[in-house]
C-alpha cells in the first residue's frame, strides 16, 4: 500500500494529489490519499479529507512508502514509524505556501537519504520504482525534551 | 507545574506532542485548532484554525485570554503556528512563563510566527544552529526532534 498526504493545510494541495492519483491509474498496487482541503477528486486512488490521529497511524504503519508534502508532521510520523518518504515541496511560486521552507526541509530529507525530492510526475514514477530500503533510528529521547525536562525542574525550584 | 500547549493542529501538533510527551511529570493541556484529529484527542480547547483571518484572530484573542485567566498555568509552551501570537502576549501580561520552539520545518529561515513572539518568550529555541544567527542573542539552539 502506498499511502500519501498533504496534512492539515488549508489550501489542500492539487499537485500532489493529481500526480499520485495519475500513478494510481497505472498500478494495481493500494494507493491511498488523504487530500485534506484540496478541491481535486482522485478518481483512481481511494480518498479521504481528515481523520483521527489513530487513524492516520494505521495507514503510516500498513504502507511501504510516504508520499507528503514537506510538512514537519507527516515527516516525523514518517520517520517514526520508519517508512521511507517521498517529498513534493509546496512551493510559494505555486501559491501552495506562504514560503519555500517546505524546500528547505525537503533537501535535508535528501540529504540524509531519509527519502526522495519530487517535482514532476515522471519524477515521482522513478522515484516509486527504486528499491527503497527501510532506515532505522535510535528511539532515544531526543536531546530537545531532555534540556526542557531539565529546565522546567530548575523552573519549578525557583518559583516554590 | 501546570503547563499550556498552544499550537495548530497538524505537524505543529505533532511536533509539540513529540516534545511534551516525554514531560509526564507536568499537568498538560492543550488548546489548538477543532478538527477531526484533535476532537479524537478530547482536547478541552479548540478553536476554529485562524490562518490570517482577522476577525477569527480577534474572538481567539478574547478565548485564550479566558483559558489563560481560567487555567493561570505556570508556563505556556508553543510550536507555532499563529495561535501563540495572542497567548504569548496575554501570557506576558499574566506573568505566566513563555517557551517557544521554532518548527523543525525552519530551517535557513525564521517563521512569521517566531518573529513576532521572540520578543515575549522567555526561552526561545531553535531547532537548526543555521537559524541562529537570523534571531538575536536570546534565541538558543538544543538540538531537534529527530
Amino acid at each position: 500500500m502506498i499511502f500519501a498526504t498533504v496534512g492539515t493545510h488549508n489550501k489542500g494541495f492539487d499537485r500532489l494529489v493529481e500526480m499520485v492519483d495519475c500513478y494510481a491509474k497505472s498500478t494495481d498496487e493500494h494507493i491511498l490519499i488523504q487530500v485534506g482541503s484540496s478541491t481535486y477528486t482522485p478518481k483512481f486512488a481511494d480518498s479521504f479529507s481528515f481523520e483521527t490521529q489513530d487513524v492516520i497511524e494505521k495507514y503510516y504503519q500498513q504502507a511501504r512508502i510516504i508520499i507528503t508534502h514537506a510538512g514537519a508532521g507527516s515527516i516525523i510520523s514518517s520517520i517514526k514509524f520508519l517508512r521511507p518518504l517521498i517529498v513534493v515541496p509546496r512551493l510559494k511560486k505555486y501559491g501552495e505556501a506562504i514560503d519555500n521552507h517546505q524546500l528547505q526541509l525537503a533537501k535535508l530529507i535528501k540529504n540524509r537519504g531519509l527519502g526522495e525530492i519530487v517535482y514532476t510526475f515522471p519524477e515521482l514514477c522513478a522515484a516509486l520504482k527504486l528499491n527503497n530500503n527501510t532506515y532505522t533510528i535510535a528511539n532515544s529521547l531526543n536531546s530537545l525534551s531532555l534540556f526542557l525536562k531539565e529546565h522546567l525542574k530548575n523552573l519549578e525550584v525557583s518559583i516554590s | 507545574m501546570k503547563i499550556g500547549v498552544f499550537c495548530s493542529h497538524g505537524g505543529h501538533l505533532t511536533e509539540a506532542q513529540e516534545i511534551v510527551n516525554p514531560l509526564n511529570d507536568h499537568t498538560i493541556f492543550y488548546v489548538t485548532y477543532n478538527c477531526e484529529r484533535t476532537k479524537a484527542l478530547g482536547i478541552n480547547y479548540l478553536l476554529p484554525n485562524i490562518g490570517t483571518n482577522v476577525f477569527l484572530m480577534i474572538w481567539a484573542t478574547l478565548y485564550i485570554f479566558y483559558i489563560l485567566f481560567k487555567e493561570r498555568p505556570n508556563v505556556i509552551m508553543s510550536t507555532g503556528a499563529e495561535i501563540a501570537i495572542p497567548a504569548f502576549y496575554i501570557a506576558k501580561l499574566f506573568g505566566i512563563y513563555t517557551i517557544f520552539i521554532e518548527s523543525l520545518a525552519c530551517i535557513d529561515y525564521p517563521s512569521k510566527t517566531g518573529r513576532i513572539v521572540y520578543y515575549v518568550s522567555d526561552v526561545f529555541l531553535v531547532q537548526w544552529e543555521s537559524l541562529l544567527h537570523k534571531y538575536g542573542n536570546r534565541a538558543v539552539f538544543k538540538g531537534c526532534i529527530l
